[in-house]
């Protein structure tokens, strides 16, 4: 039986080799040994071995006895043959002998005449040679048959080694056998196995009907085949099955053997092999590369579906040919060189043009990778189509030229700088030509060759606020050319990634008109300032008297208080009181004077003052103070409307208070010829919305021509014989500084209105930025 | 006499400007005379009793109406207060004219204490004495009022040089009536001689009143 199972045969050789040898008896224990070929082992002991001798011939003497008791004659003699037989079958040779023995001893002993005594007649010995003849006889067909026994355990203990399954079914499928290995396939033991129907058992499922199998199997004794089973837990395994027929000693079938091992494994394999190759051959069919499997000599011997594509030929038509009919640029040299490559063992990567079916060119990339087969040096070709490439390259080539033209004709210039070194790696050709340098000079230098106004540790924090995110600005450092000479500029640097790069670009604008203008425009302002300057100092010309008169009268004041004092003193009883009185006095106008000329001194300065808060009311009263005498002198009242809540307005004071002198000594002049009326001159102030004060100063004087009123502000437009016109236009140029205007307007056709707006002063800083006038 | 007493003038300060007001105020009380003080000419002129002042301390700059203004005005309604002027600066032109007005004295600021002391008991001075003609004009006109129109008549006719018998004639009345009225003319206007009455009749005028009818 084990003949048939090749396989098994196969993978445990070493211990089949010597059949009959000894061996180990395996180790399971009898209870579950009850299958059809397995006998009941024996491993009795030698004591048990002997006692079933004695046991044996003892239960035969008992019952002889007991049958002669009741007078049954029955041939004790038989009895005790059994009880030998039973021991030699059992017990093996010895106790054979040993019931051999008894029984002839028990048999003379009990039931020879005379009994109870030992004693063999002449004539007894036939049939005591008889009995040990018969004895002897019966342990020697014991001691085969153990043999027999022990050679079958042995062979059964065999089939359970192999890893197969093996089970033997009757005609009608009922389970006789089953061994370890259908124990573990199928999770069935033996003894749940047996007297089973195995189809029913196993669920089996046949590739052909079950009654050809048998019908083969009877023709012919065998039957192999895969067959689907059903574990006990479910799972359906495959099973590569042999089945062969047993027939009995008439040839008669008898039993089926069903030898099988389980390919599930290896089915799964297959299965998964077969669909890599598909994947593969999808795959393949499926890439945008054309996939050439080149031979000896060039000679395609496979394609995939887009070389058939890309070049217009069927799969046919390209195995076979070469590739120089194909690849436009093939020829002998080419070939002989990717050859060589090859050969090495190197792949190879080329660019070149294939041709189609119908005459087109197109550009291609290959790359061939050899390997060998057989001995055979194949290659493997993949070509893709670059047309896209291309066309994507020499756009960005296009762009980039057109990019470079751009950048070149830009007015700034570029400087793109290596993040760590800081050097200059490229440059735009606005750089090169207002440094003087070439592009080959700059490439390398880094921005502190030209910058005058770098040092590295500028250098350093500019990278690290780039690197940041921000764009670093400088309005205005000084480039140095080639040639010595120097020019502003305004640059700015960010950092940009480019291919996992970081880089710093620089731009740099040459603000050398800006900054020429800025020059202009400081002297301007400066001359302005001058100008200024020389109207506020005529004004105090022109109010000499006055001024004078100003501090003349806190002096008087002084004079008279201090010889007052001194008479108050010198009297024959003291006064005092009134000494202290004047004293008082004294300090207070002398204060007074001194004011006055803290506030002329101001006025005829010529530093810019700062801007502050301001409240107009008081500076303009200060203003009045100073013309107080030279309106009385010209008869001219001074009337002041001030609002008490006028809001403070931010300013340079003196710049102010240069405007209301100018617009009152106006005023007091235009008033000089007016007799037939009262010289009136009102000054005052409020709140104007949105944000706003304002200013009058009204005259009654002779007014303002309607017709020139508009040019009263321009430079130079007077209508005093000895003005010089710059007194209104310093005061527009004052308030619009400030952030305001001035207009004027006619007093109801009896002299002039002049208007001025300034705005309130804002906590958050003064945002009236105030240029130096 | 009533104003013959210095501390019973009253000295008027104009100016305008504070300190100076105080301390030509103080300044003259030092000197014992009664002050008050005012910061215009109006508020001047609307004092009662303006006429009490006897000397007037002018600033010449005022506000509004200023000293020669006030120097003008005065004259005007006939107050007779000799005048102090005072200036912040010297102004020829101003202080020709003030003095031509009859002012007493013209200070620059800032002055002397002495010279405006002593002007202003100069101008005390001429106010006493202005009084004190008033008064006695007042008293020749009271005796003229208490002569019969006869004996106006009769001392028009003394005081033009004519004779007891050229006056007769003239009235058409006789000599002796003449020679009555006249007595009674000369102990009513209280003269002592022809020559006397003369003078009398000349600060009344009344010269100068039959002149006219000439």
């Amino acid at each position: 039986m084990l003949v048939l199972n090749r396989k098994s045969k196969k993978e445990i050789p070493v211990k089949i080799v010597a059949p009959g040898t000894r061996m180990k008896p395996p180790a399971f224990d009898a209870n579950e040994s009850a299958g059809y070929l397995s006998l009941r082992p024996l491993r009795l002991t030698h004591l048990r071995r002997y006692g079933l001798a004695v046991l044996s011939v003892g239960i035969a003497l008992g019952v002889g006895l007991l049958l002669e008791h009741f007078h049954f004659r029955v041939p004790s003699a038989l009895l005790l043959l059994f009880a030998v037989a039973l021991s030699s079958w059992r017990g093996g040779r010895g106790p054979a002998v040993l019931a051999a023995i008894l029984s002839i001893i028990a048999f003379y002993w009990y039931f020879v005449e005379p009994v109870r005594t030992i004693y063999i007649y002449p004539s007894e010995i036939p049939y005591f040679i008889t009995f040990i003849s018969f004895a002897a006889l019966l342990s020697w067909f014991g001691a085969i048959r153990r043999r027999v026994e022990a050679d079958l355990r042995e062979q059964a203990a065999l089939l359970n080694l192999t890893h197969d399954t093996v089970f033997v079914m009757d005609l009608e499928g009922v389970i006789k056998y089953w061994n370890r290995g259908a124990e573990e396939q199928y999770g069935w033991t033996a003894e749940q196995a047996l007297g089973r129907g195995v189809h029913d058992l196993l669920k089996t499922v046949f590739p052909e009907p079950l009654e050809e199998i048998k019908a083969k199997l009877t023709r012919t004794g065998r039957w192999e085949g895969e067959i689907l089973h059903t574990k006990r837990d479910g799972t359906q395994v495959v099973v590569a099955s042999r089945w062969a027929l047993q027939r009995g000693e008439q040839g008669a079938p008898v039993a089926i053997l069903e030898t099988s091992n389980d390919i599930t494994e290896r089915k799964r394999a297959e299965e998964e092999l077969r669909a890599a190759e598909s994947r593969f051959r999808t795959f393949v069919d499926h890439a945008t590369d054309a996939f050439f499997l080149i031979g000896d000599h060039g000679r395609v011997l496979d394609v995939n579906r887009q070389a058939c594509e890309s070049l217009g030929y069927t799969r046919e038509e390209l195995i076979g040919i070469t590739t120089r009919e194909f690849d436009a640029n093939a020829d002998d040299v080419f070939l002989q060189w990717i050859g060589n490559r090859l050969d090495t063992g190197v792949d190879c990567t080329f660019e070149t043009h294939h041709r189609r079916k119908d005459g087109t060119l197109f550009p291609v990339e290959v790359r061939a990778h050899p390997f060998w087969r057989g001995g055979r040096r194949l290659s493997l070709s993949l070509a893709r189509d670059i047309t896209e490439r291309k066309r994507a390259e020499e756009a960005l080539r296009e762009s980039e030229t057109r990019f470079r033209t751009f950048v070149d004709h830009v007015a700034d210039a570029f400087f793109m700088l290596d993040f760590e070194q800081g050097t200059i790696i490229d440059v735009n050709r606005c750089a090169c030509e207002s440094l003087g340098y070439t592009r080959e000079e700059l490439i390398g230098m880094t921005p502190m060759d030209f910058d005058v106004d770098l040092d590295r540790a500028t250098v350093e924090s500019t990278a690290e606020r780039a690197a940041a995110g921000e764009t670093v600005l400088f309005d205005r450092h000084w480039h140095r050319r080639k040639d010595g000479t120097l020019f502003p500029v305004e640059a700015q640097t960010s950092v940009f990634w480019h291919g996992g790069r970081r880089f710093l670009l620089k731009v740099a604008t040459d603000i050398s008109d800006r900054w020429r203008a800025e020059q202009q425009r400081d002297r301007l302002r400066q001359l302005e300032a001058d100008l200024a300057h020389i109207n506020r100092v005529s004004l105090m010309g022109e109010l000499a008297a006055s001024v004078a008169h100003e501090v003349n009268q806190p002096l008087s004041g002084v004079v008279s208080n201090a010889s007052a004092g001194l008479r108050w003193l010198a009297g024959d009883v003291p006064n005092l009181e009134e000494a202290r009185e004047g004293l008082r006095r004294i300090v207070r106008d002398g204060k007074r004077a001194g004011q006055v000329i803290a506030r002329i001194r101001a006025l005829t300065k010529k530093a810019a003052t700062p801007t502050e808060k301001l409240d107009l009311n008081e500076t303009i009263g200060e203003v009045l103070a100073l013309i107080g005498d030279e309106a009385k002198r010209k008869s001219v009242i001074i009337r002041t409307h001030f609002a008490d809540d006028l809001s403070p307005v931010s300013g340079d004071r003196v710049q102010l208070q240069q405007v209301v002198l100018n617009l009152a000594m106006n005023a007091i002049e235009a008033m000089s010829v007016i007799d037939e009326r009262a010289r009136e001159l009102a000054i005052g102030t409020r709140n104007i919305d949105p944000g706003q004060v304002q200013v009058t100063v009204q005259d009654s004087g002779t007014g303002i021509d309607p017709q020139t009123i508009d040019r009263i502000f321009d430079s130079f437009y007077t209508t005093k014989p000895g003005g010089m016109g710059m007194g209104l236009s310093i005061c527009r140029s004052i308030l619009q500084a400030h952030g305001g205007r001035i207009w004027a307007t006619a007093n109801d056709g009896r002299g002039t209105i002049f208007h001025f707006t300034l705005p309130k002063y804002h906590e958050e800083g003064s945002d009236a930025e105030v240029a130096g006038i | 006499m009533p104003k013959s007493r210095e501390s019973d003038a009253v000295i008027a300060v104009v100016d305008d400007d504070l300190s100076a007001r105080e301390g030509l105020s103080s300044l003259i009380r030092s000197a014992g005379l009664q002050v008050e003080v005012f910061a215009s000419a109006q508020e001047f002129l609307a004092r009662p009793g303006a006429e009490a002042t006897s000397c007037l301390v002018l600033d010449l700059q005022l506000p509004g109406l200023s000293g020669l203004d006030l120097q003008k005005r005065m004259a005007e309604v006939g107050l007779e207060i000799p005048i102090v002027f005072l200036t912040g600066h010297g102004n020829i032109p101003a202080s020709v004219q003030a003095m031509k007005a009859g002012a007493v004295e013209f200070l620059t600021k800032p002055f002397d204490e002495q010279e405006l002391l002593q002007a202003i008991q100069e101008a005390i001075e001429r106010d006493r004495r202005t009084r004190q003609q008033h008064e006695e004009m007042r008293e020749l006109r009271d005796r003229y009022e208490s002569l019969t129109a006869r004996e106006r008549q009769v001392m028009q006719q003394v005081v033009s040089g004519l004779l007891n018998k050229q006056i007769a004639a003239e009235l058409n009345i006789t000599e002796f009536t003449v020679k009555i009225h006249r007595g009674h003319v000369m102990r009513k206007m209280r003269a002592d001689s022809v020559a006397d009455l003369v003078r009398t009749a000349e600060n009344l005028g009344i010269r100068s009143l039959k002149r006219s009818n000439h």
